[in-house]
């Protein structure tokens, strides 16, 4: 921050004459880093504000002097103390900017909304990028810490988890990394004292803190000794759970956390600043960090591999990334080459952590946020660049005049310069505000998925950041005026007045210039919002097969019964759990229809596929993407999903465990598995177990709209080998009371099993599509946002040219004209502005289309219906903006016309 | 009306009555000036160095090259008083005193107790 500081303070400097800043500026710079750190600025957030305010107050005025007054000031400015003396003084150097800024309130009030409008939604929409893809992770040198990854050869390379063992050995190998640590998530046991909660736990390597370079707030951090076999369970804890559980006590130390599976002593509480791991919502839960105990499932290199360490290293001073992934690598096949076992479908990738946190499709997404919000900051510049050029026009009498007496062209355009200078900052100001409200809101509707949503504030970085936009946007809007001031023929403004010739043919050039960017840059952001609508609508409307309105599930996870030893009872026993939570779920009144459905809910995300096998085939075995989605229901599970029924029979009750085992299959699986024959009363092999078609129903897509449709199997939940399932069911009008009154059922009914909260079919469906919907909405409002300002430009323009040719049109109708002809005139030429403003904006859109692409949902290229619609919009909005100046013309009075020049 | 003699703005004047002492550079002068008038004057920088440039050019301050402050670019330039800069310091001091004196006759100001 202090380095961009520096670098605009450079940059401010260039408001000297050069003399001055060339004798001066270095010293001016020294000045300005030591006053940094003066105590009268008083602290917290609003220091900075203060000590900008009062460099930037000290820097006009005295830049004003040195350019105005050749000599040096008769009597330099004193900072006072008091509020009331600033405000004298201020009053004094600025009254000219006021004065003119309130001598025509309509175009600042105007060009001061917005200005806020554009700058506060790009400041929200930075605070956003910002804190997800730009801003550094929050570890001393972060840019030095690395994830390495195990790739899964088969799809590509993808980075994942690594293997307890092969982290081991990358631990003994390495040389490359200053420390090396892993952790891994070990789930969300339930606290056994009171207040009864689901706790997330995460365990980690005695190293990992080292290697991020934090320490416990209160307490010890993790030590070798504690990762140990046999050592005592310890663990550190959240702030949050310090607050929540311990009330804040210092002497928390000692103290234990019961959890069902262990229970652990607390030895640290972290910061309240410290999160990891690091990612969405629901990735970031951490409330225990316990150390990683290597059991022999980790160590041995056994018949299984589990892959559940997430594993960060810093990297050793000098070292480079690629040349620490190269290392890895020869590591990697050193290890390949004596357990082969382990490595026929893994690599090894080394990426920077923040890469393997927000990846480069979120970043790509953050950047699309940023361009779009960037052409509607460019729309309200243009916007404010031709208000206030309108401005200056109209005040092309009093400004000749000046020039008359001697003002050089400079001295007019640097006037003008220092009002839009103020414009501009006060539009910040007010930007700012309107951004803390905007990204309270934005924070709220981001999808969860995002990765850092926790980091997303307005703060310092982004206020510099709304700094620079406003002193680039004021010198962008100043110049244009400046520009046309530049050679001011005085004689011909004092003798005509300030009707027909002030700024001239040039001018005027200018303004149908900015008007018609305005527009373009309006059709760019309207053209992306119609397809980021017309995507979303074509996601909404994919038959999913099945309809998950007023759908509830709750999930029962049986207790295991420890003096059951036999599978097969103990499996019934849970099973029986389930049954009777279903039976107390179908009394429950307002349920309309309930199910048991095991291994996963439709758009949950969660699944279980096994392999299938058909006896007496004699092609190859089916491949992996041909393996079924199996689920255990019940009877009424059709009715609970509202899915379809093609042909034969549905699982019944009397499908229960001991019966002949049934399935039902999907259309896809039918296709796939049997190609054209007839299933029904066929035998197919599930998960290598024998059972009869007994139906075929259509084909649901379980993973979402955007997911393929899957073979899917259907088997009866008492024939499967699940002991625990959710209850879904179909609920009557208000499904969070029915969901209430379900769950206090279930609990009753499954004593000592653990009941889950509910959650809607809908929340998942939502948060399928809460991307889509998020930026949908976000290019609509921006769409919207831009043609209203893009209006406010066409009926500036189409106002001023009226009033401009006022004697020309009072000719006119003297001469016959009526009134409907010139309305026609002033329509037809809005409307030849539009279409330029149009043609251009489709062939920006036509090749930004590319860019976006990768956002949307079955794209088709240059969608005729979203650029109709588009023109459609442009060309009523635009019509009904210019509708008032061609009325105004029509109603001009030839004979006031005429005698008023 | 001052003839000879240069006529000082309030900034000028406490500039220059800040490197009485001894050399001093720009930061180090605006603290200087601050804890002497209470706060109550406090300069920004381009105001500083506005005075500095005019002091320097009607030669009453000059850089001071050599001082132990000089060589530290973080602070900028140092600055000491001219043998011009004291007399015109001396002959504003004077003015100011014959002013403070006939306000204390005139009971303007609070009259000295010894």
């Amino acid at each position: 921050v202090r380095r961009l500081g520096d670098r605009l303070f450079v940059l401010l400097l260039r408001l000297y004459p050069r003399g001055f800043r060339r004798e001066y500026g270095a010293d001016l710079l020294a000045f300005f880093r030591q006053d940094r750190d003066h105590p009268k600025y008083g602290s917290g957030a609003l220091r900075p504000v203060r000590f900008w305010l009062a460099t930037l107050a000290d820097l006009s005025r005295t830049a004003w002097r040195q350019r105005v007054a050749r000599r040096p000031a008769p009597e330099p400015g004193i900072q006072g103390r008091t509020a009331g003396r600033i405000r004298e003084r201020l009053g004094v150097d600025l009254r000219y900017g006021w004065r003119d800024l309130w001598s025509s309130p309509g175009v600042t009030v105007s060009a001061l909304a917005i200005l806020t409008l554009g700058i506060g939604t790009s400041t929200a929409i930075f605070s956003v990028v910002d804190g997800v893809a730009l801003r550094g992770l929050p570890f001393d040198h972060a840019d030095r810490l690395v994830n390495v990854a195990e790739t899964w050869l088969p799809l590509g390379g993808r980075p994942g988890a690594a293997a307890r063992q092969n982290y081991d050995e990358w631990v003994a190998r390495q040389d490359v990394f200053e420390s090396i640590g892993g952790s891994a998530n070990a789930g969300q046991p339930t606290t056994t004292t009171a207040p009864i909660e689901n706790l997330h736990v995460i365990r980690v390597t005695a190293s990992l803190f080292g290697v991020l370079r934090v320490a416990p707030a209160i307490g010890r951090a993790i030590q070798p000794a504690d990762e140990r076999a046999g050592a005592a369970p310890v663990a550190l804890i959240s702030d949050a759970v310090w607050r929540r559980r311990f009330q804040s006590r210092r002497d928390v130390l000692g103290e234990t956390v019961a959890l069902d599976g262990a229970s652990y002593q607390v030895i640290g509480v972290m910061p309240a600043a410290f999160g990891w791991p690091i990612g969405s919502v629901a990735a970031s839960r951490a409330d225990l960090w316990v150390p990683y105990v290597p059991t022999s499932r980790d160590t041995v290199r056994g018949s299984g591999r589990t892959y559940n360490l997430t594993v960060v290293a810093r990297l050793a001073p000098g070292v480079t990334l690629e040349r620490a992934g190269v290392r890895m690598q020869q590591i990697r096949d050193a290890l390949a080459a004596e357990y082969p076992r382990w490595f026929v479908d893994h690599g090894i990738a080394v990426r920077r952590l923040q890469d393997s946190i927000v990846g480069a499709e979120v970043r790509s997404w953050m950047l699309l946020l940023l361009g779009a919000v960037a052409v509607v900051l460019l729309v309200a510049c243009l916007n404010v660049a031709n208000l206030l050029l309108a401005r200056a026009v109209a005040r092309g009498r009093e400004l000749a005049v000046r020039a008359a007496l001697g003002a050089s062209p400079w001295d007019l355009g640097r006037g003008l310069l220092v009002e839009s200078l103020m414009l501009s900052l006060v539009g910040t100001a007010l930007g700012v505000l309107l951004s803390f409200w905007g990204v309270r809101i934005l924070r709220a509707t981001l999808p969860e998925e995002l990765p850092r949503l926790s980091a997303i504030a307005v703060d310092l970085r982004v206020l510099a950041t709304a700094a620079a936009a406003a002193i680039v946007c004021g010198v962008f809007f100043g110049t244009l005026p400046a520009l046309q001031l530049a050679r001011p023929d005085v004689s011909a403004t004092l003798r005509h007045g300030n009707r027909s010739h002030t700024g001239g043919a040039l001018g005027d050039r200018i303004r149908i210039a900015l008007v018609t960017a305005e527009v373009a840059l309006a059709v760019v952001l309207l053209a992306g919002s119609g397809l980021f609508i017309a995507s979303f609508l074509r996601v909404m409307s994919v038959d999913l097969g099945l309809n998950p309105d007023h759908v509830v599930s709750i999930g029962v996870y049986p207790s295991r019964v420890p003096a059951i030893t036999d599978r097969r009872v103990r499996l019934a026993a849970a099973q029986s759990v389930v049954m009777a939570a279903l039976d107390a779920a179908r009394r429950v009144p307002g349920v309309v229809a309930a199910s048991v459905l095991s291994s996963g809910l439709p758009l949950s995300g969660s699944s279980m596929s096994v392999p299938v096998q058909l006896p007496g085939r004699r092609e190859p075995p089916f491949k992996d993407n041909d393996e079924a989605y199996v689920h255990g229901v019940t009877a009424e599970y059709l009715d609970v999903m509202r899915c379809t029924l093609v042909r034969g029979r549905w699982i019944a009750d009397t499908d229960r465990a001991g019966a002949p085992p049934v399935v039902v299959l999907s259309e896809e699986a039918v296709r796939r598995y049997f190609g054209g024959r007839d299933p029904l009363g066929e035998t197919i092999v599930l998960n290598e177990a024998p059972m009869t078609v007994i139906g075929i129903v259509r084909g649901v897509r379980f993973k979402g709209p955007e997911a393929d449709v899957r073979p899917e199997a259907y088997v009866p939940f008492p024939q499967s080998d699940q002991p625990g399932a959710d209850i879904a069911f179909r609920t009557g009008p208000d499904p969070a009371l029915v969901a209430a009154a379900v769950q206090a059922a279930i609990r009753s009914a499954a004593a000592g099993g653990f009941v889950a909260p509910a959650e809607t079919i809908d929340g998942h469906f939502a948060a399928l599509v809460a991307r889509r919907k998020f930026n949908m909405i976000v290019l609509a409002l921006f769409g919207v946002m831009a043609i209203a300002i893009a209006s406010v430009g066409i009926y500036g323009l189409m106002a001023f040219l009226v009033a401009q040719r006022t004697r020309e049109i009072g000719v006119r109708i003297a001469l016959g004209a009526l009134p409907g002809g010139i309305v026609q005139m002033v329509l037809g030429r809005a409307t030849v502005l539009m279409l330029g403003g149009l043609a251009l904006g489709f062939a920006g859109a036509a090749v930004l289309e590319g860019a976006v692409r990768t956002f949307l949902f079955e794209a088709r290229p240059h969608d005729p219906l979203v650029y109709l619609t588009v023109a459609l919009v442009l060309v009523v909005t635009g019509l009904a903006a210019a509708f008032g100046p061609a009325r105004r013309a029509a109603r001009v009075d030839p004979l006031i016309a005429l005698r008023s020049e | 009306m001052l003839r000879g003699m240069h006529e000082l703005t309030p900034v000028a004047f406490e500039v220059l009555l800040s490197l009485v002492e001894g050399p001093q550079h720009g930061y180090g002068i605006k603290l200087d000036i601050e804890s002497r008038t209470d706060g109550e004057i406090s300069l920004g920088s381009g105001t500083l160095y506005q005075a500095i440039q005019r002091l320097e050019r009607e030669g009453l301050i000059g850089e001071a090259r050599g001082a132990a402050e000089a060589a530290d670019p973080r602070r900028g330039r140092s600055y000491r008083l001219l043998p011009a800069g004291r007399t015109a310091l001396q002959a504003h001091l004077r003015r100011l005193s014959r002013a403070v004196d006939y306000a204390r006759a005139r009971k303007l100001l609070p009259a000295v107790r010894s």
